[in-house]
């Protein structure tokens, strides 16, 4: 756990570098976010404590914006003025955020070969791990008559 | 007679203690989680709301400060803690990034552009509606960040300027009706492939609509953290141009 928290600070300390020097419009952490996934895609794999810190920090997320959403107790006589407003806008610009992402997706995914068939599935055959990949083959080399009737039929 | 300390006492040396406000932000988020998981994760009961609405009332009714101000002074200086993580957890989602990318390399382009689709539509729409109802300078800078995830979206806050605590309720509660709202929504234009629904879901819904599209599917829940994570890290490359641009 330690090995991955380390990982991740010392790429905040390079991401907040960056930024204090080079890219001053860019907080530090997203900087240190964009060179963590250029790392990782380097490497091509994630080792197993970084992704246990990621998934941990993931699950919480909610816990660590808690301290300053409790400054919401300044801005208490603002909101109820306008919160008939604020409702308004949150709920429609959720409505339409989720609304239009979907459906953009849907017009692009139209002409797209069933999943099966599409490179992602096959990547993603390539990616189970060895063991399952084994026991498959195994078993296929266990009953080759009854596979290929099967094939033959379902032509 | 015995010097014993008034249970009052006891309590003003408590409150100015840092490790209080650590103890109350942990303590009330678990209360909240654990209310959480045992209503079958009810969206309603997000365990943010609920520590944010239990601190705010302790706070301010059990005499942490004269004011309000002095109140959350008091209060963060123990909590800044918790808040510091906040870098680090932004970092942290290249992993859901990196695993998203994995598995999506024939879908980059489309997912590319329904994200900006995306994220312009709730930007645009939370921004306008403030403005045109006069909700108030800081209320409508604030809509600017809150559609992008948490952490992100109050670095993003700093640099241009709106306030990060604002934007940081504005996304608990994005976050809220995106998670109850989602199913609704894309059953109603009939989207069935998981892979979009996580990607609308994370672009929405933020990390509370994640948590669901995990539990429900292994995929969308990828898709989810992994649209979360490019939308705000475009909207962090975008965003301050943006603002300049229209306060000039």
């Amino acid at each position: 756990m330690i090995e991955g928290l380390v990982q991740i600070f010392i790429w905040q300390g390079i991401g907040e570098m960056v930024s204090k020097f080079l890219i001053p419009s860019i907080p530090g952490p997203v900087i240190g976010l964009i060179l963590l996934v250029m790392y990782l895609s380097f490497r091509g794999k994630v080792n197993p404590n970084l992704s246990m810190v990621a998934d941990a920090f993931r699950q919480h997320l909610a816990l660590l914006f808690v301290p300053a959403s409790v400054g919401v107790i300044l801005f208490l006589p603002e909101l109820k003025t306008h919160a008939f407003a604020v409702a308004t806008a949150l709920i429609v610009s959720v409505i339409l955020a989720i609304a239009i992402t979907a459906l953009v997706l849907k017009l692009f995914s139209i002409k797209e070969p069933a999943y099966e068939n599409s490179k992602a599935y096959r990547h993603e055959m390539k990616l189970l791990d060895e063991d399952r990949r084994q026991q498959i083959t195994a078993r296929k080399k266990a009953r080759p008559k009854a596979t290929k009737r099967g094939t033959k039929n379902d032509r | 007679m015995t010097d014993r300390l008034p249970i009052t006492e006891i309590w003003v040396y408590l409150s100015g203690d840092p490790l209080f406000a650590l103890i109350l932000t942990l303590a009330t988020y678990q209360l909240g989680y654990t209310l959480y998981v045992k209503s079958n994760r009810n969206p309603i009961l997000n365990p943010a709301a609920i520590s944010i609405i239990l601190i705010t009332v302790i706070i301010s009714q059990f005499g942490f400060g004269d004011s309000n101000q002095e109140a959350y002074q008091k209060y963060f200086e123990g909590a800044k803690f918790v808040h510091f993580l906040l870098g680090t957890a932004t970092v942290a989602l290249a992993v859901p990034i990196y695993r998203g990318f994995a598995q999506m390399k024939d879908k980059m382009f489309p997912i590319f552009i329904a994200l900006i689709s995306g994220s312009v539509a709730s930007i645009g729409s939370a921004v306008l509606i403030a403005k045109y109802m006069n909700a108030g300078e800081s209320i409508v800078g604030s809509m600017y960040t809150k559609s992008v995830t948490a952490p992100i979206a109050m670095g993003i806050a700093e640099r241009i300027q709106v306030s990060p605590t604002l934007t940081a309720v504005f996304t608990v509660i994005t976050g809220i009706l995106g998670a109850i709202l989602a199913p609704y929504i894309l059953d109603i234009f009939k989207i069935r492939p998981w892979w979009i629904r996580g990607t609308a879901i994370g672009v929405g819904a933020h990390g509370l609509g994640i948590t669901r599209a995990f539990s429900v599917n292994e995929q969308a829940g990828i898709f989810a953290s992994m649209a979360m994570g490019l939308n705000g890290v475009l909207s962090a490359i975008v965003l301050p141009f943006i603002y300049t641009w229209l306060h000039q």
